[in-house]
């Protein structure tokens, strides 16, 4: 009997020391070092531009440009049933996405809906980057059957055929074409698969369908114009960094709780979120295999792998006839990157607003950022490609301070019309 | 009976905390290469890497033929020979009925009149680069054969691979039974040696324990060394000298930028219409530019356009830039610090 008790008492006393171990908070953190607040200021707001840069766009920073593209932004009548709006899947108040695994417009997308927040400053678009411009990554979603399922020759149609629509267009753009001409622009006409569509578009002059592809990519960037200016809101992350810049050490821990602080020391070090995870909108914008599993039936996704043809050959790149650039202002898709480490690997997501992004991943294969953080601890090898993460070991009470600090970077974003959209 | 020595008990005790205390993934991490393949296909002349994956049921372990469950599942063979990606392959499963198992072999399909009857997948023959991957969805446990057939593009006859495998299959036998009886005995024979009474527990558990924790290892941070230089590089073996200066001053990460190479003999004189290749990567993590850099411009003689370079992490990275002309060929590594 007075065995059995030893044995509980040490049992007991074990069990205690783990639950200890494991959540027992650790002393204050230590003051921040020169390296840390160099990596802090890094991933400040303040290090944000002020202005976008969208060289193939001439009209990114024009405040005409910039209202018609809101408006045509929230206007679901761009659409083949008039109910998808480009604001359908991009919804300001889940910081412009959707909360679903896959987007949702007419039929189910191949990925997850990103962020629009901060995008103008990533010189890729989409998980693998088969765009290379806001602009013209704003078009492909229009002809998608999947999403809003509509074809340009309507769209341009739609443009000239509504007053305030055609008189912002000019104001902005110059002249819009007369498409009322029903031998040479049919009622429907778009390149593609769909072949009736296809057969339509290719039954038109070369200088017709010119015509149609200019207010086509036009339309792209009016509705860019609107995105580039889509600004995170400043999180206390940000006040905290700026107070730890002034030599301010008190104030920091009224601004981020110690969980929070532990979380960011996490962050830039033993997590090494950083390296992938850097720079005021949190992402490096490259492309990384991280091992994430196959979406239910579907295969694997190879990522990067497959999109590199597919923005070399894509006529609205930053190369093509429709672009505002100069080959110069190209780099990022004249020195593109394409080996084999590109199979299975997606785009670095921003963190900014990840609160607010739920779910995870390229097809939101993960549901909340505790599983993510799971996900990364343990790095187990990728279905295809390789895995390029390595696991951090961190324990339970170090990802919970991760997750505190990812939601510290929560604020509402930026833009216009924001209040009354 | 005769005590177990202290050591013994030592190892067994730190192997019994380390199965208590390590995580079950312990799965074999990243780059599997050719030598400790365990699971290779081979078609004909080609080879592949092998892997099957219940994503579903099993996450991210993988499988080499027989699987435990039925459900959905993933065939991958990732290619080792370049060739397989100019090649249509045929994917093809059968219920095996062809009475011989395990030891189903290409003869005994091609015995087989109608292929199509016993067919539960097919994947028409297609062209996949660098990995093929096939999705099937098994609804009922049982004996399969996995067959894949390719035909080279010069007409050659058809190469076949086959692999007999079981969905449902327990795959332990008589292990766990094994398994359960040496653990008796071993608990009989410390009953037996009066370990438990003796308080021999007592004296090694806690060394033991804290030998199990160190095993479970402290990951060092990387060391990085600062090595910056403004008056240029010497190459490898002292053929050139480099100047690199990137347009932009600082180097930021995640910004497309241009460098000026100024190429000089190591005396000075500088070296005009060398041809120029630029590489790099992070050595610590194993991964190269995220760019593909050129020179594309020699605007004045020795004086090379590098455009396209970006850097997307902090810390440190080597840029490699090989120089050849004339038949001299050496190397510059030019090493930063994000």
């Amino acid at each position: 009997m007075n065995q059995r008790r030893t044995w509980l008492g040490l049992g007991l006393l074990g069990l205690a020391a783990t639950l200890a171990w494991q959540l027992w908070p650790a002393a204050k953190p230590a003051p921040w070092n020169a390296a840390e607040r160099a990596l802090l200021a890094s991933l400040s707001l303040d290090q944000l531009p002020a202005q976008a840069v969208a060289p193939g766009n001439a009209v990114a920073a024009n405040a005409g440009a910039v209202e018609l593209g809101r408006r045509l932004f929230f206007d679901p009548r761009l659409s083949a049933n008039g109910q998808i709006a480009c604001s359908t899947c991009h919804q300001p108040a889940l910081a412009f996405t959707d909360g679903l695994d896959k987007g949702r417009g007419l039929g189910e997308s191949r990925r997850n809906t990103r962020s629009l927040i901060g995008a103008t400053t990533s010189p890729w678009l989409y998980w693998d980057g088969r765009k290379d411009s806001l602009w013209s990554q704003a078009l492909s979603p229009l002809e998608d059957p999947a999403e809003h399922g509509g074809n340009r020759m309507a769209y341009a149609r739609f443009i000239t055929s509504d007053p305030g629509y055609a008189a912002a267009y000019r104001a902005v753009f110059g002249s819009l074409p007369d498409f009322s001409d029903p031998a040479r622009f049919p009622e429907a006409a778009a390149p593609g698969p769909d072949r009736k569509l296809a057969r339509a578009w290719e039954a038109m002059s070369a200088a017709d369908r010119f015509q149609v592809n200019r207010v086509f990519s036009n339309i792209g960037k009016a509705i860019a114009a609107f995105e580039h200016q889509i600004k995170p809101g400043r999180a206390r992350f940000d006040d905290y960094v700026a107070a730890v810049l002034d030599g301010n050490e008190v104030r920091p821990d009224q601004i981020l709780s110690a969980a929070e602080i532990r979380g960011l020391r996490l962050f830039i070090g033993k997590a090494r979120c950083i390296e992938c995870h850097n720079g005021p909108m949190f992402t490096n914008q490259e492309f990384h295999n991280t091992g994430v599993l196959s979406y239910p039936g579907d295969l694997p996704d190879r990522g990067r792998a497959e999109a590199l043809q597919q923005v070399r050959d894509d006529p609205f790149n930053c190369l093509g006839e429709f672009s505002d650039a100069s080959p110069d202002a190209c780099a990022e898709l004249r020195f593109a990157r394409d080996d084999a480490s590109l199979l299975g690997a997606t785009r670095t997501p921003s963190l900014r607003h990840v609160a607010a992004t739920a779910p995870y991943m390229h097809k939101g294969q993960l549901k909340t950022l505790g599983d993510v953080i799971s996900h990364y601890n343990r790095a187990l090898p990728a279905m295809i490609g390789h895995n390029e993460a390595k696991p951090p070991g961190l324990d339970r009470r170090e990802r919970q301070d991760l997750t505190a600090f990812l939601e510290s970077l929560s604020a509402a974003p930026e833009f216009p019309g924001a209040t009354a959209p | 009976m005769r005590p177990i020595p202290e050591s013994r008990r030592t190892v067994l005790l730190c192997l019994l905390v380390w199965l208590l205390v390590v995580p079950s993934p312990a799965v074999a991490h990243g780059s599997v290469t050719a030598g400790e393949d365990l699971c290779q296909i081979r078609i004909g002349y080609f080879t592949a890497h092998f892997k099957i994956y219940l994503p579903r049921s099993h996450g991210h372990e993988q499988f080499c033929e027989d699987l435990p469950v039925a459900g959905e599942t993933i065939f991958v063979m990732e290619y080792e020979h370049a060739g397989l990606n100019d090649t249509p392959i045929d994917f093809r499963i059968i219920e095996n009925t062809t009475g011989q198992g395990r030891y189903t072999r290409a003869r005994h399909v091609e015995n087989i009149a109608d292929l199509e009857a016993y067919t539960v997948f097919h994947h028409p023959p297609g062209r996949q680069q660098d990995v093929f991957t096939a999705l099937h969805q098994f609804d009922t446990a049982g004996e399969y054969v996995g067959i894949v057939t390719i035909k080279t593009t010069d007409g050659a006859r058809a190469r076949v691979a086959v692999f007999p495998f079981e969905v449902g299959y327990t795959g332990l036998g008589l292990w766990p039974w094994f398994a359960l009886a040496a653990l008796v005995l071993q608990l009989n024979y410390l009953r037996m040696s009066g370990w438990f009474k003796t308080g021999s527990w007592r004296r090694m558990g806690l060394p033991s324990l804290m030998a199990a924790l160190l095993t479970l290892g402290f990951t060092a941070p990387p060391v990085a060394t600062a090595d910056a230089d403004s008056a240029g590089w010497l190459s490898r073996n002292g053929q050139f000298r480099l100047q690199a200066t990137p347009e932009i001053d600082p180097v930021v990460i995640n910004r497309i930028h241009n460098w000026t190479l100024i190429l000089s003999t190591p005396a000075g004189a500088p070296v005009s219409g060398a041809s120029i290749t630029v590489t790099g990567g992070m050595p610590v993590h194993d991964h190269g530019l995220p760019t593909s850099p050129r020179v594309s411009d020699e605007p004045v003689a020795g004086r090379y356009l590098l455009e396209g370079m970006r850097f997307h992490m902090h810390g440190e990275w080597v840029v490699a830039v090989l120089i050849e002309t004339d038949g001299v060929r050496d190397l510059v590594e030019i090493r930063l610090t994000l």
